[in-house]
């Protein structure tokens, strides 16, 4: 078993049986931000509160990344780890923030503006150590 | 209306690929054709802004140009450098403290997608290791929203970028000079959905000069003077979607573009009905529909029938992007934001050859947008 850490511990924890992301609450205005800050964005506060985001969202805009980024910062593209498209977009967390994320949809859908999202983690990529890296994202809410 | 400042010398070295001058060498081309055209020379310019993103530093220019000792201010303020070096030339001249100077940008980036390191634009290195650290998904997603929310259609992109070419293949200094047809452009290859290979522009090179004077100096300089009636830039506010943005607030917010442009035309004293010809960053198809509406030039929406009409062409109500934009001439970042001024000067003074707007123009609109969240407007008039 390889050891799996979070590609960011500042993002949310890992491994971990219930984790959410991190983000923090102005204790002034109230706004939440995604990573969380030590000085809010919208009124310019310094005094911030850990904020845990909701799990669920919906999605609010996506597109796919055909073409594999530069690496650093992206991982290298190799034989053993080739380069895939993925899906990507911005979860709108409501009454909270619109976060960037991955999509992992099943195979053969295409992303629906407006439809229910929920949190996942999902390997991004294994360093030369043999650590696998572990990202957030949101997926297609499952039908109850 | 504001006409304290003029542009009496223009001058640009061909965008695109010059495998054998630096970019600094281009810039020292454009600045040499903006003195012949003021009809001065390198000793008499006061003072200098400009910049580049990838090419060096501007200021070197003097070991190229002439040791006069001038002041020379290096800007970098990415996409909007340009604007930013234009604006306090203007206000170098307001302010009493010199009478004529000189504006530049250039740049000569390699090929392929801007490569973006987080930390320079404050983020973790988690964001490039999640695969977000490119420009093109910010567009992409911009403009997927936006087609979704204002009716908007892929063909309509289409139509933006089939403009940009056919305009890029009358003007003699763009890199892409050939036609290309709707049906390629719906068919090239998908970059990040819904835009396509044809719709984007790419980094390239190039370089821009304009000489600027106090405006009642103008005459002696040129019989076609050109007047910066306004030239703003500013940066993001909260709640706006913008470039690199790990999230965004819910709450709706003007952007960027929509606070540069407000901010613009109040300075000019004039209104969007009162601009004759614009150009707005096309740094994708989706970049200038956005902008049309975020500039003030139409409502949210009307792009798909204004562009079914022809509007935006050159012989158009609304000319845009005359020199084929972005798309047709690449994006040296540097450079990009004083082409759209050079192009607006060159059709106010009717010099624009083959690409000429067919009738007579009072006001100009430069409108530029990049990362991290920041845009320029200039505004030029006769």
């Amino acid at each position: 078993m390889y050891p799996e850490r979070a590609v960011d511990p500042a993002l949310f924890d890992w491994p971990s049986e219930h984790t959410s992301l991190k983000g923090s609450r102005c204790n002034d205005c109230k706004n939440i931000a995604f990573p969380a800050a030590s000085r809010c964005s919208r009124c310019s506060g310094d005094s911030q509160t850990p904020y845990e985001l909701s799990r669920s969202g919906i999605l609010w805009s996506w597109t796919r990344q055909h073409f594999p980024p530069a690496s650093p910062p992206f991982p290298p593209v190799t034989a053993e780890a080739p380069f895939t498209p993925f899906l990507l977009g911005y979860i709108e967390l409501v009454g909270e923030v619109r976060v960037q994320a991955r999509l992992y949809y099943p195979a053969g859908q295409t992303p629906q503006i407006g439809q229910s999202m929920q949190l996942v983690f999902e390997p991004l990529y294994r360093t030369e150590d043999g650590e696998q890296i572990i990202g957030y994202g949101f997926a297609p809410q499952e039908k109850q | 209306m504001q006409q304290d400042v003029a542009i009496v010398g223009l001058g640009i070295h061909p965008f695109g690929r010059t495998p054998n001058r630096t970019g600094l060498q281009q810039c020292a081309v454009a600045i040499n054709h903006a003195l012949t055209n003021a009809g001065v020379a390198w000793r008499d310019i006061q003072f200098a802004f400009g910049g580049s993103t990838d090419a060096g530093n501007a200021d070197t220019l003097v070991s190229e140009l002439g040791l006069t000792g001038l002041p020379f201010m290096n800007v970098a303020n990415g996409c909007a450098t340009g604007g930013s070096a234009l604006a306090a030339a203007c206000n170098t001249i307001r302010a009493g403290a010199a009478d004529l100077g000189l504006v530049c940008g250039f740049d000569k980036h390699p090929r392929g997608a801007f490569k973006v390191d987080p930390a320079e634009w404050g983020l973790g290195n988690w964001y490039g290791e999640e695969g977000f650290a490119l420009t093109t998904q910010f567009f992409a997603l911009k403009i997927q929203r936006y087609m979704h929310d204002h009716g908007i259609s892929e063909e309509a992109l289409g139509r933006v970028a089939e403009k940009a070419f056919r305009n890029g293949a009358l003007n003699p200094n763009a890199w892409r000079q050939q036609p290309i047809s709707l049906d390629e452009i719906m068919n090239s290859t998908m970059v990040n959905e819904p835009l396509r290979k044809n719709m984007f522009c790419s980094p390239s090179e190039g370089a821009v000069a304009l000489i600027v004077c106090r405006a009642e100096d103008a005459h002696r300089y040129t019989s076609k003077p050109v007047f910066v009636s306004s030239c703003v830039m500013r940066t993001r506010r909260f709640g706006t979607f913008e470039v690199f943005s790990p999230s965004m607030g819910i709450e709706g917010q003007k952007t960027v573009t929509e606070d540069a442009a407000n901010a613009a035309f109040e300075q000019a004293g004039i209104g969007p009905g009162d601009i004759d010809i614009a150009q707005l960053q096309d740094t994708e198809s989706g970049a200038e529909i956005m902008h049309m509406a975020e500039n003030g030039f139409c409502a949210h929406g009307e792009q798909e029938k204004l562009l079914r009409e022809g509007y935006t062409e050159i012989d158009g109500k609304l000319p845009v992007n005359t020199d084929g934009g972005c798309i047709a001439n690449g994006e040296p970042i540097g450079a990009s934001g004083l082409r759209q001024v050079h192009e607006l000067c060159l059709q106010l003074r009717e010099e624009a050859g083959q690409r000429q707007v067919p009738r007579k123009l009072q006001a100009g609109y430069a409108q530029v947008y990049g990362a991290p969240g920041v845009a320029g407007v200039t505004i030029v008039t006769r």
